[in-house]
């Protein structure tokens, strides 16, 4: 069973995003990282990036295959998880805590309104699955 | 899609299921790097039920076989195997298997990939030779592996286990009857065991209960690549030869004639085999570009050395620990040459007939 947590926001690419006053923390959802199996390495901006949203801005690669990852809002790095780099199976263990990708402040936070619910995204995997 | 008769006790196990040749078949258990490293640390179990098993019987099998196969059939004894290939008439490789001479047939063990092709292939021919082919679709197949392999399996036997690497023994293991094997695909020590549908459940719940992990073809990949084992569709495609992979000795030109022999009598050693390893975040799959060699025919993250390989194939000869560049995703990064196996293998390496 595929865990959601209900207070973010889901892209269609499987990532998540939990707001915090003006900034946006990213991460990939728990069905993403089920998918992707052993994650091995990760690719991300670096602080300071400009981001626009659907930019593919880093690389999620797994032992068995290699995965975009796109930014769900547009805004400016202000963070990425350097332990996630240096260790990628936290993305695995904890993809919504420990597992946090990159923090941006947002240029635009109306896109969090083209983001899906925790219900909608639900209804999403539901179908691919 | 087809399922092996071990299809519930998979998912029952949770595992992640892929179509592979069109057999539903489990990609990973608990996760590719912790099985990966199971078989090299204790011991894996697999189902590899999937996979082509084909016996042959009549009087003229071994003429048959002889015409078919790049090996020396008659070099085997009774209850022994050999690695062979087939090849068509321009020396194109149809399939790489093991044969294996029972009591008073051969059992050929083929890719499930080609299995199909390979029993077309095999009715084509036989019409010139007095043998009759069956294809075993009830029988499955179990590859423990490991160096906890030998403790976890002997003791189960009915009888003393008798032989090396590449015998085999019909036996009675926990009362069941099976043929097992010592071969393998991940370049530990370890067996492959025959057994019928009305017993495979048990073997494999035995086997489980006694420590072994359940692996699938996730780390059965990664396994034979650090072993420095080809793939038919990868280091094993086209035109490549067994000399071309480092596998000439399976090739025995003065044992009479075969289909592809005029090849492979005129082709000289054309290509080889390199490894070569990352210090690089980034994993140089099939197809990737070794610049001014080569391409990459299998590349993937290696759990025992903590880092990316690849295997490619090239024309020039290129000296261990010569630096290569490989172009990912419009990058270059810089790559060491390794002579295969990336490992050191568990199993007993040196070759048999």
């Amino acid at each position: 069973m595929t865990l959601i947590a209900p207070s973010l926001y889901y892209s269609d690419e499987h990532e998540w995003v939990r707001v915090e006053g003006n900034n946006a923390i990213i991460g990939i959802t728990d069905y993403a990282q089920d998918a992707l199996g052993d994650i091995v390495f990760i690719e991300l901006p670096i602080i300071g990036d400009d981001c626009t949203q659907m930019d593919q801005v880093g690389v999620i690669e797994s032992v068995k295959t290699v995965s975009n990852l796109y930014i769900p809002v547009s805004g400016r790095v202000v963070e990425v998880n350097e332990a996630a780099l240096e260790n990628p199976s936290i993305v695995n263990s904890s993809p919504y805590d420990e597992g946090w990708l990159l923090k941006l402040e947002m240029y635009e936070p109306a896109e969090l309104e083209d983001l899906k619910s925790s219900e909608e995204y639900e209804e999403l995997i539901s179908e691919e699955e | 899609m087809n399922q092996t008769t071990l299809y519930a006790e998979h998912k029952a196990l949770g595992a992640k299921m892929v179509n592979f040749a069109d057999w539903s078949m489990p990609v990973s258990y608990k996760g590719i790097i912790e099985e990966h490293n199971a078989v090299r640390q204790k011991a894996g179990l697999f189902d590899v039920s999937h996979m082509g098993v084909i016996d042959v019987e009549g009087t003229q099998s071994l003429q048959y076989l002889q015409y078919l196969t790049v090996n020396d059939v008659s070099r085997l004894e009774p209850f022994q195997s050999q690695y062979t290939m087939m090849l068509d008439e321009k020396g194109r490789v149809l399939d790489d298997m093991i044969v294996t001479r029972l009591g008073s047939r051969y059992r050929l063990v083929v890719n499930c990939s080609n299995k199909d092709k390979i029993v077309a292939w095999m009715q084509l021919h036989k019409n010139n030779f007095s043998v009759h082919l069956t294809i075993h679709n009830d029988l499955n197949i179990l590859a423990l592996q490991g160096p906890e392999a030998k403790s976890m399996l002997e003791p189960l036997l009915d009888t003393q286990w008798v032989g090396g690497s590449f015998n085999v023994m019909y036996a009675k293991l926990a009362g069941v009857d099976v043929l097992v094997s010592r071969t393998g695909y991940t370049g530990e020590f370890g067996y492959e065991v025959f057994v019928h549908d009305d017993d495979v459940v048990k073997l494999w719940r035995l086997f489980i209960e006694k420590g072994a992990s359940p692996v699938g073809l996730g780390a059965r990949d990664t396994l034979r690549i650090e072993a420095g084992l080809p793939l038919y569709g990868h280091e094993i495609y086209g035109m490549v030869t067994p000399f071309d992979l480092g596998y000439g000795w399976i090739v025995k030109l003065d044992k009479g004639d075969f289909i592809g022999k005029t090849f492979l009598s005129q082709s000289s050693h054309r290509r080889k085999l390199f490894g070569i390893v990352l210090e690089e975040k980034v994993i140089p799959r099939q197809g990737t570009e070794v610049l001014e060699y080569g391409v990459v025919t299998s590349g993937t993250y290696s759990p025992t050395l903590g880092k990316p390989i690849a295997m490619f194939m090239t024309q020039r000869d290129i000296p261990s620990d010569r630096r290569v560049s490989v172009r990912v995703r419009d990058k270059s990064y810089e790559a060491t040459i390794i002579k295969l196996p990336f490992i050191k293998k568990g199993i007993n390496k040196e070759a048999t007939v």
